[in-house]
């Protein structure tokens, strides 16, 4: 139960580009994917994929069926295998060691909607039976086990904003369990024109088409979508087959402020219990943190609830924490976004160094934030996802040391 | 680690709401299915369903406004209050941030995606609300549980579609195991709607008069609807507050086919390992199961490949352990469907009783098991297995025991 | 388009179109006597997407009992005719 679960690679796929390193350059050179959409009209801003051509990696064949959701989660998965020499060839028989946990907020929103419209316009006679599959909220992920042959624990959670954070929490519980060998962990969320009608109806989008975290005009988010999976092992596993260890998971806490699903917590008493008990299971103390990777997306009161929760635990000290909000250039992923922060935790750590946080303008003086890359000292990154709809994650990644 | 008890039950359904009413419906054969009410099916092959009838959200919705929660929450705060209720747990007493909340579900809150089309066909896009949005995303189902009861806790839904429910036990179970909660209430639930019975429909999967799970001449499932909350708290806790134990949670197991999106693998390939796996994880043999709850759909290849895998894990022993299907009565409640099983599966432990498959006339060659036909059996179970698979090749097996002081 | 000018050529045109779109092939790669389930790697769902398309092409209704029983893209055109009243003319 006690085992080190460490992180051996990834995979992602975001507005800032396909796989780490191209991720990484564009984050590190403060690019921002905020820009007007392409698939909804320039009307809307977005933080899309543009000219999202999976067929590169995926290959031609089986693409059919797949839609917009599972092709981001095949393409994170192709990238996290290729990348942690777990490629399996296509002969293969499959390994029942090794599984994914996709963390989503929406799932196949476009899929289950257009579904039902084809049913409700043409009649049910009439509705694709090929397109049923894609209804079920799991459905990317089954998609990704038949294509890459993932035949271990194959598993689905959402928790809103915060579903990221918890897919990888859940991967490292079934780890230590002893379910599972190797699993790829993390989060996938698909744009699409339910999703961007309804936030907008929702009064969360930014009427600026600006997104500017814990800025002092934010005025509300920008969608963005992707997909992040970290390749998520125990330390003996990671030895056997000479993987070099990137991070591990050191530290989780989850709460709930059980008060509404569409408003946040201002005074931040979930997201303040989630961030102590991450140090608390991570056996640190917060002056051991060396940078905060933010979840914060330019919500008037959401971030206004993170900064509270921030100074809550960290208090005099946390104005000399580097932090950063990579959503300033990848835009709300949802449900993949707890995901997309930890993997820019885990680069922040190997490079001693966080990212800009895109197009800085006006942000919150009583935190370290900037539009360059920071440098710091530190072993512990801290990363935050807290929802609207109450639920509040924080995880704490370490840098590898034996 | 700690070791995991049941000690209260909870379930809304379509044989009735409240474990006793359910437990006396089963165990007298009754079925919850008839001619489909929530919407027209005049323009489909089948009409078919099993709903949850004379539901009224407002005996067990209080602190919130129950028009504002979709369907599936409002099944699902009415099961979380019964079990709470049947648990006889003092949440005053409890750190309400120790206090979890794990739900699994195949659509969620599919009724807004059928409201969010009929008003853009009646009205167009114009005229989608704008509260609408935040009431969707699935995780609304076990947040409006937290919200009605103040638990601050974990809180997850598992949207594994019709193995939901035992990946959420799954994930309930593990919590209390390793000390980080208290008191989980784990379980499923989900809505009637035409999303799900038109696919179903289309595959010709559903069946037209009834369901006759294993039976030669099944037809097909019969989608239904409901929700089941089971309370998991460990057994130290349950000791100490004198809580009546229903079962003991020994372990899970979780496996993917790869195979096929809707198809089981032939030869039941990730089912056996999901079997193996909960038995494994349970410290207990193949020789001490003596229930399995099946996931028993009624469809031809369902029932076919998951008696091919029992045969091929049991071997001979497999004609002798008998596996019944209650969605022979209660419909395929989709992500409810294995929490629903669940609870059960914790009634026949803790009554002695096996609940049976209805409407088994004719065996069939390929099905060469006791499906414990028509009529509920006392067999005084000790070890049961409770299976659930699902559309992406996802298996999920839960191994309770009896629990005796 | 009325049914009765649909001839046996161009229904035979679009169902290997459909089926080559449907098994992610070139249609000159769907002969007209490929076994579907056998040469093609067609299964249940995928016959259920192409009685569906169809259906909503010719607007008729092939049961599904009957559509089960075709085995290649010959047999299919022959039901399809079937249902469009027998007026295509066979090549």
């Amino acid at each position: 139960m006690h085992e080190r679960i460490v992180i051996t690679g990834a995979g992602v796929i975001s507005c800032l580009g396909v796989g780490v390193e191209e991720f990484e350059g564009s984050l590190y050179s403060g690019a921002s994917g905020v820009k007007p959409s392409e698939l909804f009209g320039e009307h809307e801003i977005t933080a899309e994929i543009r000219n999202f051509t999976p067929q590169q990696w995926l290959g031609n064949k089986g693409i059919r069926v797949l839609d917009r959701s599972a092709r981001l989660l095949c393409v994170a998965v192709h990238q996290a295998l290729c990348g942690s020499d777990l490629r399996l060839d296509d002969s293969g028989q499959g390994d029942p060691g090794l599984g994914m946990i996709c963390g989503t907020m929406f799932g196949s929103l476009h899929s289950i909607t257009s579904f039902d419209w084809s049913g409700l316009v043409e009649g049910p006679n009439y509705v694709n039976p090929m397109e049923f599959p894609n209804t079920v909220i799991n459905s990317p992920a089954g998609q990704a086990a038949i294509k890459y042959k993932l035949r271990g624990i194959n598993s689905t959670v959402c928790a809103g904003l915060a579903s990221g954070l918890y897919a990888l929490h859940c991967g490292a519980e079934f780890l230590r369990f002893g379910r599972a060998r190797i699993l790829l962990a993390g989060g996938m969320e698909e744009l699409c024109e339910e999703s961007v009608l309804g936030f907008g109806k929702s009064g969360l989008i930014s009427p600026s088409g600006s997104l500017r975290p814990f800025g002092k005009n934010r005025d509300g988010t920008i969608l963005g979508e992707g997909s992040a999976l970290l390749v998520l092992e125990g330390e003996e596993s990671a030895a056997a087959r000479h993987a070099k260890p990137w991070m591990e998971i050191s530290g989780f806490g989850c709460a709930h402020d059980a008060q509404s699903v569409s408003a946040f917590r201002v005074r931040a008493e979930g997201a303040t219990a989630s961030i102590q008990e991450a140090l608390a299971s991570a056996g640190i103390g917060p002056e051991q943190i060396g940078c905060i990777v933010s979840g914060a997306s330019g919500s008037r009161t959401g971030d206004e609830m993170e900064v509270r929760a921030l100074q809550n635990v960290f208090q005099d000290r946390l104005g000399k924490i580097v932090i950063c909000a990579p959503k300033a250039a990848v835009g709300e992923t949802m449900g993949a976004s707890g995901a997309i922060c930890a993997l820019v935790a885990g680069i922040a750590l190997r490079r001693q160094a966080t990212p800009p946080t895109a197009g800085l303008m006006d942000g919150d003086t009583s935190l370290l934030l900037s539009k360059d890359p920071q440098p710091f000292d530190g072993e512990y990154a801290l990363v935050t996802a807290f929802g609207c709809d109450g639920n509040n994650t924080s995880m704490v990644l370490r840098r590898w040391m034996q | 680690m700690r070791r995991v008890v049941i000690t209260g039950l909870g379930v809304v359904t379509p044989i009735g709401s409240g474990w006793r009413n359910f437990w006396e419906a089963l165990l007298a054969g009754k079925s919850g299915i008839g001619p489909v009410t929530s919407f027209d099916t005049s323009s489909f092959p089948v009409h078919i369903g099993a709903e949850v009838r004379d539901f009224v959200p407002e005996q067990y919705i209080h602190r919130q406004t129950p028009e504002n929660l979709g369907r599936a929450s409002q099944l699902a705060v009415a099961a979380a209050l019964l079990a709470l209720q049947d648990s006889e747990a003092n949440l005053a007493r409890y750190d309400r941030h120790r206090v979890g909340v794990s739900m699994g579900t195949t659509s969620g809150e599919p009724l807004f995606v059928e409201r969010y089309n009929n008003i853009r066909k009646a009205d167009g896009l114009k005229a989608i609300p704008g509260e609408m949005l935040p009431k969707y995303p699935c995780n609304v189902i076990p947040s409006n549980i937290a919200i009605e009861f103040e638990l601050r806790g974990p809180n997850l839904m598992i949207p594994t579609a019709c193995a939901a429910g035992n990946y959420a036990i799954g994930y309930g179970f593990d919590l209390i195991r390793a000390g980080r909660a208290d008191l989980m209430l784990a379980g499923g639930a989900d809505a009637f709607s035409r999303i799900p019975y038109m696919g179903f429909a289309r595959l010709g999967a559903i069946a037209r008069e009834r369901c006759q799970p294993f039976d030669k001449n099944r037809q097909g499932m019969v989608p239904g609807e409901g929700a089941a909350v089971l309370v998991l708290e460990s057994l130290e806790a349950a000791v100490r507050r004198e809580a009546q134990v229903y079962a003991e949670v020994l372990g899970y197991g979780l496996s993917c086919d790869s195979h096929h999106m809707t198809a089981a693998h032939p030869q039941g390939d990730g089912a056996v390992r999901a079997m193996a796996m909960a038995i494994d994880e349970s410290k207990v043999g193949i020789e001490d199961i003596d229930y399995i709850s099946a996931h028993g759909t009624g469809t031809p290849t369902n029932d076919r490949a998951e008696s091919i895998a029992v045969r091929a894990l049991f071997g001979n022993r497999a004609g002798k352990v008998p596996m019944s299907s209650i969605k022979s009565m209660l419909g395929h409640t989709m992500g409810a469907a294995s929490a629903i099983e669940a609870v059960a599966c914790a009634l026949a432990l803790r009554t002695g009783m096996i609940p049976p498959t209805i409407n088994y006339e004719e065996p069939d060659p390929e099905c060469d098991l006791d499906y414990v036909p028509n009529q509920a059996r006392e067999t005084h179970p000790r070890v049961v297995l409770n299976n659930a698979y699902a559309f992406g090749g996802n298996n999920a097996s839960l191994c309770l025991a009896r629990y005796a002081v | 388009m009325t049914n009765q000018q649909v001839t046996a050529e161009e229904i035979r045109n679009a169902v290997r179109q459909l089926v080559a779109e449907i098994t992610e092939r070139e249609p000159q790669e769907v002969s007209e006597k490929a076994d579907f389930i056998e040469e093609l790697g067609i299964d249940s769902l995928m016959a259920i997407e192409i009685l569906v398309a169809v259906d909503k092409k010719y607007k008729i209704e092939i049961p599904e009992e009957e559509f089960g029983k075709i085995r290649n893209v010959y047999d299919a055109v022959e039901v399809v005719q079937r249902h469009l009243g027998g007026a295509a003319k066979a090549q």
